[in-house]
């Protein structure tokens, strides 16, 4: 026996019309060839086609069991500024998207739903669940991003972009340091 | 009206004891009218440090429960007659605290003398929170060990987040001193370097004190070390008072890394 764990995101739709659920299909389909798609309501013909061509996979049976279903929020219109220091025995959970212009202490956690930018060094813990993540060499910091840790020694550049694009992380460097107008 | 210190700082064993004796001789001889609190309830230790400790009949809990008038309870110091201790009680401990009678002490102390000093217990638990709660200002001590610093990092969180004067959208300054400085260990490598510190805590540092055996020793005798002139930490204590009475005494050797708007801020208190 071979057994194989995979995180998988998914999206759940809801289906009301078959004309307008392909038109939302047509227009998201790069984002959601990367996500198991989790379809309630009829599916028709036409929409299995659609799935097949597009090399989409499907399920119309998910046991979630009660975990609510998060909204996919606009993110970019939402976000949060930090310009103090971050101390020892700070627990600052943050749902949208979050920009650091402060030292982030050891000892101090932060959670942030959204995407994440730190400009100043890191000794504490991070856990960022956004698409991607900018951070400089931190190499005292724990750093957690969608569940992953990523080991400090990766970070070696002066700024770090990090990306999730639904089922790699990809770190690559910031070769100049970017100007904070 | 005086200024309330508050000195802190997380970890305990660092140093505020020895530094509030220290300071409270040093800013008497500026010639101020200081009162030195002993906060640390149950643990009591300034009184032994100036050598004070058979002469405590009232203490802090006595005139809080209005058992003892504030006069009575003032021990005046056999080192300089500027200064005054008031104990803590031994017997009790910090849950006999109230916000609402440490307010009307610290009230009254305040119009009586020109430095209130208040020497907390270590940890972050309720005693500590009584000390900052109504000071002006705090003197975080610290060690140059990574363990230190995190401590004080956590306390001064409290500080901007707790007391009375945050709560009132005032600034809460903050001053720095590091004790126990190895200059040996310094040269080394071995020992956090203060630029480092002071990039983490992110306050004003306001001196640092070397590592000196004879502090130990004057302790033992109730003659802070501030009274011996041979004394290289007495004289950074000295160096530590002036500042804190508003004369800007330049920065020595290893007391580098001082921020311009420190003198600017110390003098602010002073309204
Ligand atoms: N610069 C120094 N050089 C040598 N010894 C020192 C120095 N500073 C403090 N000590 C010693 O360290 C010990 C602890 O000092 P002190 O009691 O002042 O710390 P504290 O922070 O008040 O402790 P607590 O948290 O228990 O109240 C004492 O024995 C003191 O003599
Ligand atoms: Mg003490």
């Amino acid at each position: 026996m071979k057994v194989k764990q995979y995180s998988v995101k998914v999206f759940e739709i809801t289906i009301d019309s078959q004309s307008a659920f392909l038109t939302f299909m047509d227009k998201n389909i790069v984002m959601l060839k990367h996500y198991l798609i989790y379809l309630r309501g009829e599916i028709t013909p036409a929409i299995q086609e659609y799935f097949q061509k597009n090399d989409i996979t499907y399920t119309t049976n998910l046991n979630v069991g009660n975990k609510t279903h998060q909204e996919l929020v606009l993110k970019q219109s939402d976000l949060k500024i930090i310009d103090t220091r971050i101390r020892s025995g700070q627990d600052i959970k943050v749902q949208s998207d979050l920009l650091v212009l402060n030292r982030i202490n050891s000892g101090a956690k932060l959670q942030v739903e959204g995407n994440l930018i730190v400009t100043d060094t890191i000794d504490g813990m991070i856990f960022c669940n956004g698409d991607f993540m900018l951070v400089k060499t931190s190499p005292k910091a724990m750093i957690v991003f969608n569940g992953v840790e990523i080991d400090g020694s990766l970070l070696k550049n002066k700024f770090n972009k990090i990306i999730f694009n639904g089922d790699e992380i990809i770190i690559s460097p910031i070769e100049k340091e970017p100007k904070w107008a | 009206m005086g200024i309330v210190y508050a000195i802190i700082s997380g970890k305990g064993g660092v140093g505020k004891t020895t530094t509030a004796a220290n300071l409270g001789i040093g800013i008497a001889q500026e010639g101020k009218k200081v009162a030195l609190v002993d906060f640390d309830l149950g643990q009591r230790n300034l009184d032994l440090m100036l050598g004070l400790e058979n002469r405590v009949i009232f203490d802090m809990v006595h005139v809080m429960d209005d058992e003892a008038g504030l006069k009575q309870a003032l021990i005046k110091s056999k080192h300089n007659e500027n200064l005054y201790l008031l104990a803590a009680s031994q017997t009790k401990d910090k849950s006999v605290l109230v916000q609402e009678k440490v307010k009307k002490l610290i009230t009254s102390l305040r119009e009586e003398f020109d430095y209130v000093i208040l020497d907390a217990p270590a940890g972050i638990e309720s005693g500590f929170e009584h000390t900052i709660m109504y000071a002006d200002a705090t003197i975080v001590v610290v060690n140059p060990e990574v363990s230190s610093i995190r401590d004080a990092d956590k306390a001064i969180g409290i500080v901007d987040a707790k007391c009375q004067r945050a709560k009132d959208n005032k600034p809460v300054q903050k001053f720095l001193v590091i004790n126990r400085i190895n200059p040996a260990m310094v040269t080394s490598g071995d020992m956090l370097d203060s630029k480092d510190i002071l990039e983490i805590l992110d306050i004003d540092l306001l001196g640092k004190i070397p590592e000196d055996k004879l502090i130990v020793e004057s302790s033992n005798t109730g003659k802070p070390v501030i009274l011996n002139e041979k004394s290289i930490a007495g004289a950074a204590y000295k160096r530590i008072s002036k500042r804190l009475c508003g004369e800007s005494v330049p920065f020595q050797d290893v007391e580098l890394f001082i921020s311009p708007s420190l003198m600017v801020k110390i003098k602010s208190l002073f309204q």
